[in-house]
């Protein structure tokens, strides 16, 4: 016992010179806007919401133009002091991931008036957030319109392309729970689909959940043996079902949200992609050219480059330019807006 | 031992009556309250003297600086072994433990308070059982049962608060305790052991507690209500520091203050009253104590139901005090975390308290660090996890020397 108190004690006086010998380091950075950055509570390593706005704010740091606070909670509980303790450290902006911060959002911004928070994935209508409070959504309609064309022109005019492709003119989406984004996400795809394929079928299957691999695999396979030969995902974790039923049944899929392509490069034509790092990145920027407007929301969507088509990586042969170029028109077309995507089932009538 | 002369009666009062005065001073961001707690101490020291004499407090101050010291050195080498985490890993540990202490104990010492309000409810229900020679291992089942009761209740009632606070107490820890009742039936009927059926309850409850939040206003497809319930109605909130000390973070709510004197009435029924001497004896030895004439079966079940209810207090203040509503999924884990509290006490309810507060305030400064200086939480996870290895590490120690 005598002997370990003897190198604890002569441990103290190390560690405090090599505390001061690196002290010089970490403050060579000033004047740097501060953002701040406020995870729920699966922190950094989702692969989703978290890590993408990580990596928006990464890229406005790297380009040196903000300084990173990030804060992972240890439980729901440090939501509020979390929000609150980045705006009294200095932060003017902060971002709040993930819909569990609705009500810690508008608990803590009106107590903050010099700060601006950015919800991301909150959409505020009744009551209106106060002015300091923008929450983030985005276009998912137009990523998915994107897909539709894709797979609308690949399932018939150029099926000969690919041995995973079939006669038939069915396509199909694995959908999650019903929600909101869901929805356009899949209205957007039919729309896309019928604009160049008029009398195509569009099988969907609404597993109700986002967090079951073996029901979005269960639901592609249903989908394939109905004559699906090309099914796209709109079900988070459910969703990672798809590739492995891919692979069972020799269709092609379709990611969402990220870029997919690595779950079986061999079986994925692309991915209808929500650009949570883009979004990200844009705020931060109109926030330092002093455009960011509070008190409602901001959608992102193709005109900002915050959704899209991800790369086709090993299909770049097999798609034809032709397939390219209408995507680039259906693009542009938004864009422009002579194409107008509705983003409720009972607006598109189906 | 169980006589009290009249003076001594008198000072013991003061001396409660100082510790709530000066916490709730102190809470309130008084620090006069301060000088109410030093008053308390000198209280607590002349009633220790008029009730035993000299001879008794010199041991009493004695034992318990013996008690204390493993544990202090304990976390200490905990820190600095996170220290040398830290060191490989390429940041500052002085600096790193510097914001960690500064932000649990000045800057967000009222985090530290709010988190460790559960966490005394959990280690208590765990104490208690423990002196009965049980290992209440699913006070987090009980937690989650309080939590659902108190939401229940919350959002049904529409009763002045005089009444419906204390009666949210009340039901929803009948119902913690209730929960418990299976798992000790079972152990008295069945001998079954309570350590796999409390926890196996609390896997039950925590499943349950899905379903109970869409039945509430619970609603996946709505980012406004995700995986949470509707509000509690705002007369069933625990009253808040800032209603009558408007210094005070307007978070903090008197919790603690119900945390604090649960903590004295649990160390009074255990040491002061024939039922905590029966539970203490069947903890030792149950053969000596069923010779002794106690019904151990009885005490067995009432020591389970009292931690029952201790743990479902801690879902009630929760709920009342803080969320006023119920989330899906917290990731707190006050049930587990609570086991962690306990042992650290060293199955005092007293030193709940404090290893409790200790526990919040590691929580918050973590965060605090984490927040400043961009240092990993993880390192919290870290400490922690050592402090109870080195702690429990002493009963090794103690063990094998009693061997040896």
């Amino acid at each position: 016992m005598r002997k370990l108190t003897v190198i604890f004690l002569l441990s103290i006086p190390a560690i405090a010179l090599s505390g001061a010998g690196s002290k010089a380091v970490g403050t060579a950075v000033q004047e740097r806007i501060i953002v701040g950055m406020a995870t729920d509570a699966n922190g950094l390593g989702d692969g989703s919401f978290n890590d993408g706005v990580y990596a928006g704010l990464k890229k406005a740091e790297d380009e040196g133009l903000i300084e990173i606070r990030l804060i992972e909670p240890a439980s729901m509980t440090d939501y509020v002091p979390n929000l609150s303790g980045l705006a009294e450290d200095g932060a003017e902006l902060i971002f709040a991931v993930g819909f569990l911060f609705y009500d810690a959002l508008l608990e803590v911004a009106p107590n903050y008036p010099d700060t601006m928070f950015a919800g991301i994935d909150l959409f505020y209508d009744s009551p209106m957030p106060p002015s300091n409070v923008l929450g983030i959504n985005w276009k998912e309609h137009e990523s998915g319109y994107l897909a539709g064309v894709v797979a609308g022109l690949m399932t018939r005019e150029y099926a000969n392309r690919s041995d995973k492709l079939n006669d038939e003119n069915v396509i199909g989406a694995v959908l999650g729970m019903d929600i909101p984004p869901v929805e356009r996400y899949f209205v957007g795809f039919t729309e896309g689909a019928k604009s160049v394929n008029s009398d195509i079928e569009v099988l969907s299957v609404v597993t109700g959940t986002f967090t079951d691999q073996a029901k979005g695999k269960e639901a592609t396979i249903a989908l394939a043996e109905q004559g699906a030969d090309i099914v796209i995902q709109f079900a988070g974790l459910t969703g990672m079902g798809i590739f492995t039923a891919a692979q069972e049944k020799n269709i092609l899929v379709m990611g969402a949200d990220v870029d997919q392509n690595h779950f079986a490069p061999e079986y994925t034509l692309t991915s209808a992609m929500k650009g949570t790092t883009q979004a990200t990145y844009l705020t931060t920027l109109d926030f330092i050219d002093g455009n960011f407007k509070g008190g409602g929301n901001a959608v992102f969507g193709l005109a900002e480059d915050a959704v899209g088509l991800a790369p086709f990586h090993d299909f770049d042969f097999v798609v034809p330019s032709e397939v390219i170029d209408a995507v680039e028109q259906a693009r542009s077309d938004i864009i422009s807006g002579a194409v107008d995507i509705p983003q409720t089932r009972d607006d598109a009538g189906i | 031992m169980f006589e009290t002369s009249k003076s001594f009666l008198v000072i013991r009062i003061c001396t409660i009556l100082f510790i709530v005065i000066g916490i709730v001073l102190f809470l309130g961001s008084r620090h006069i309250g301060l000088v109410f707690l030093g008053a308390a101490c000198v209280l607590w020291l002349i009633g220790e003297v008029l009730e035993n004499g000299k001879k008794h407090l010199i041991e009493v101050l004695k034992s318990g600086f013996k008690t204390i010291r493993l544990p202090l050195a304990g976390i200490f080498l905990a820190f600095f072994i996170g220290g040398i985490f830290l060191l490989i890993t390429g940041y500052q540990p002085l600096k790193s433990f510097g914001a960690m202490i500064y932000g649990g104990l000045v800057k967000n010492w009222h985090v530290s308070i709010l988190n460790a309000v559960p966490l005394i409810f959990t280690a208590l229900s765990i104490t208690i059982a423990f002196k009965g020679g049980l290992f209440n291992i699913g006070a987090e089942g009980q937690y989650y049962v309080g939590t659902m009761a108190a939401t229940w209740l919350g959002i049904r009632f529409d009763l002045p608060s005089l009444v419906a606070i204390p009666l949210i107490f009340i039901i929803a820890g009948g119902c913690g305790a209730a929960y418990n009742a299976i798992p000790a039936i079972l152990k008295v009927k069945t001998g079954a052991h309570e350590v796999v059926t409390t926890m196996m309850f609390a896997y039950i409850a925590r499943t349950i507690s899905s379903l109970f939040i869409r039945f509430n206003g619970g609603d996946p497809t709505l980012s406004a209500h995700a995986y949470i319930t509707d509000s509690i109605s705002e007369s069933t909130w625990l009253p808040t520091f800032k209603s009558f000390l408007p210094q005070a973070n307007y978070r903090l709510h008197i919790g603690i203050l119900i945390a604090v004197i649960t903590a004295l009435a649990v160390h009074h029924i255990l040491h002061r009253t024939r039922l905590g001497f029966e539970i203490r004896a069947v903890g030792l030895n149950s053969f000596a104590a069923r010779t002794q004439g106690i019904a151990v079966g009885r005490i067995i079940l009432i020591t389970m139901l009292l931690a029952g209810l201790l743990a479902a207090f801690a879902g009630v203040t929760q709920v009342l005090g803080l969320d006023h509503k119920m989330f899906e999924n917290i990731n707190a884990g006050y049930g587990w975390n609570g086991i962690a509290v306990a042992l650290l006490a060293g199955t005092s309810s007293i030193a709940v308290v404090f290893c409790a507060l200790f526990w919040g305030a590691l929580d918050a400064g973590g965060q605090y660090m984490s927040r400043t200086l961009q240092t990993p939480t993880s390192i919290v996870e870290i400490v922690k996890g050592l402090i109870l290895f080195l702690i429990l590490a002493r009963y090794l120690f103690r063990y094998f020397r009693r061997k040896a």
